[in-house]
């Protein structure tokens, strides 16, 4: 029983086991992110300047839970 | 009770089960769901910096823009991606284990080290110059380049911060340090037993979403 189990366990395991690419992926986005987090830090918007850097954060944020 | 997975180095997979546990499959969602659990702990202790962080921004919003403004961009970004690219090694050391590459498991968290080695060298150089010119906390703040109400509680905020952050990339260090060991050592990570390294990463990818967050709120105010 336990070994079949395991057996289960390790199909499921490989199923789930997708290409490196969608890491790279998102280390690109987070790059690409961090950039546009920088550029537009540096424009001191007056109003929405910490709300739009917080924004850009969580889905940075968001992403590398992914 | 034998697995038959087999790592890429050619060893086997053993997996250990707890005798608490029904199956493999229960004591690995035990372990996962536990980590969530602590790492929802560290989002609440960062939690209440930002509540200061954002309490004393609207008190005083000049010193914020003077302090933010006093900060080297050029090292905070570095070490933004630094920390990116690190947790990116992270996710790839997760990718083989599940495949049982237990070398290039090692290798990733030799990477992911050597590039938090890196995080703390930069914010080292950056504690150093202001602690040479005196941009401190509190009462030890004595900058006469920016005299603005509420700047020592900025930096206050700020060595508090990221303080307690580097304290974070350290722990982490030392749990993927033990990673990396059993990774060149007993070879043993695979199909079935890759839940040290996942929590480990679980860790690292926490160490870097603070950092995500605490960037922009410090230095590009």
């Amino acid at each position: 029983m336990a070994i079949a189990n395991e057996s289960h366990q390790e199909e499921q395991n490989m199923e789930a086991h997708h290409g490196a690419g969608r890491y790279w992926l998102i280390w690109g986005v987070l790059l690409v992110l961090t950039v546009v987090t920088v550029v537009t830090g540096r424009m001191h918007l007056p109003n929405f300047g910490l709300l739009l850097a917080l924004v850009i954060a969580t889905v940075k944020g968001t992403l590398v839970t992914l | 009770m034998q697995s038959s997975a087999h790592t890429a180095d050619g060893a086997a997979n053993l997996p250990r089960l707890a005798g608490h546990f029904a199956s493999l499959e229960v004591q690995n969602h035990a372990a996962r769901l536990g980590m969530w659990l602590f790492l929802a702990t560290e989002i609440l202790l960062f939690a209440g910096l930002f509540v200061c962080y954002g309490c004393y921004r609207f008190l005083y919003p000049e010193a914020w823009a003077a302090g933010s403004r006093s900060l080297d961009l050029t090292m905070g970004t570095v070490n933004t991606v630094v920390l990116i690219t690190s947790s990116l090694t992270a996710a790839l050391a997760v990718h083989y284990a599940k495949a049982g590459e237990n070398k290039k498991v090692g290798v990733m968290f030799v990477l992911t080290l050597l590039m938090a080695v890196g995080f703390l060298v930069i914010k080292y150089f950056e504690y150093a110059h202001k602690f040479h010119i005196g941009t401190l906390p509190g009462r030890y703040y004595h900058y006469e380049g920016i005299q603005v109400t509420g700047i020592p509680l900025y930096f206050t905020v700020y060595f508090c911060s990221t303080a307690l952050h580097a304290f974070h990339v350290i722990i982490g260090m030392a749990v993927l340090s033990v990673a990396m060991v059993r990774a060149f050592r007993k070879k043993d990570f695979g199909p079935n037993n890759y839940t040290m390294v996942e929590l480990g990463s679980m860790y690292w990818h926490l160490v870097d979403l603070v950092w995500i967050f605490l960037f922009p709120m410090l230095y590009l105010v």
